[in-house]
């Protein structure tokens, strides 16, 4: 079980940052194959002491001319030659929204760990966005810890699950304390689950005994 | 006849880069033996073959189809790891200039 826990902590990598900003997007070049990222995926981005949280919002195919793109120029090649072109030549460009960032020092081995340390006496946690990774910085799926990190535990009290992350299963919470003092909307196009996650929200409240639940309105659309 | 410089040997150690002096009046030529190929071309660098690109009066696909064919035979028996880094090493040099890489590529299929 240990062990299991050591392994969804550990990131996969899977590109690089090539570009972006914070108002128009990071630009990610992926290094694995484009099937094993989705649209809304979490990924964190390592660039020096700081750490980077951000979305998947788009997936773009690219080529470095136009004509590498053309199925005919790999036909009068051998199989393996029109691989090793491919590789080379064309790529899947990522795009993810930044939303957090957390400092989170050098590493703990390291000697530059104990100054950093004794000027941040408070944990670090996660900020709002005001800053950009560098060129090139190593960008990973989010691992079950990094999710935990920003959504919340499922161990922790008050915290609920209210479903998983696309690709690797991690649990997404809500922090129940925090959801009932300020109001709330859930909106989204027809058939995007948003009776779905009203009616999780309410098993949530009801369960953890933190709200009265009153419901009005079109009622009859939200099965209890 | 004519050469193109492709790298020397000083100190045991071979260098894909001009010689630091160029041969003198009256030097012997030898073609290189399959053992000096196949050290030549087996140091894991493939920078000779960016100084054969360099040159726009040499048919570089064609010189470079004749060398790949050589050099395969002097590596193991047709070593294709080694025919698919110097692909890799060709792409990588040739890949803002689409027209010559497809020529390149398109003479080294026919080495196979």
């Amino acid at each position: 079980m240990e062990q299991d826990q050591e392994k969804s902590d550990i990131r996969q990598a899977i590109g690089y940052i090539i570009g972006g900003g914070l108002k128009a997007n990071l630009f990610v070049r992926l290094d694995v194959p484009a099937q094993s990222v989705q649209e809304g995926g979490f990924v964190v981005i390592e660039s020096g002491d700081w750490l980077f949280y951000g979305l998947v919002t788009d997936l773009q195919l690219g080529s470095l001319d136009p004509r590498y793109a053309e199925e005919i120029t790999y036909r009068q090649l051998s199989p393996k030659t029109a691989d090793l072109l491919r590789k080379q030549t064309l790529f899947t460009n990522l795009e993810v929204l930044p939303a957090l960032m957390l400092e989170r020092g050098p590493d703990l081995g390291s000697p530059a760990y104990a100054g950093w340390r004794a000027a941040h006496t408070e944990d670090p946690r996660p900020l709002p966005i005001k800053t950009i990774p560098s060129h090139h910085a190593v960008t990973f799926l989010a691992s079950a810890g990094d999710v935990a990190e920003i959504f919340g535990s499922p161990d922790q009290d008050g915290y609920f699950e209210i479903g998983k992350t696309r690709e690797q299963n991690h649990p997404v919470c809500i922090d129940l304390e925090k959801f009932v003092q300020r109001s709330s909307g859930i909106f989204g196009a027809t058939g995007t689950g948003k009776s779905f996650l009203t009616r999780i929200l309410l098993a949530g409240l009801i369960q953890y005994n933190k709200a009265s639940v009153l419901v009005l309105g079109h009622a009859q659309r939200v099965r209890l | 006849m004519s050469v193109v410089f492709v790298g020397y040997e000083q100190n045991g150690k071979i260098f894909h880069l001009f010689p630091p002096r160029p041969p003198l009046t009256l030097d012997s030529i030898q073609p290189c033996s399959d053992a000096d190929l196949a050290r030549f071309t087996g140091t894991g660098q493939f920078g000779y073959l960016r100084l054969l690109l360099a040159d726009p009066m040499l048919p570089a696909a064609e010189l470079l189809a004749v060398h790949v064919r050589a050099a395969l035979a002097v590596h193991s028996g047709g070593d294709s790891e080694w025919h698919d880094r110097a692909v890799t090493v060709l792409i990588a040099m040739l890949k803002d200039d689409y027209p010559q890489l497809m020529a390149v590529l398109g003479a080294l299929s026919e080495v196979n």
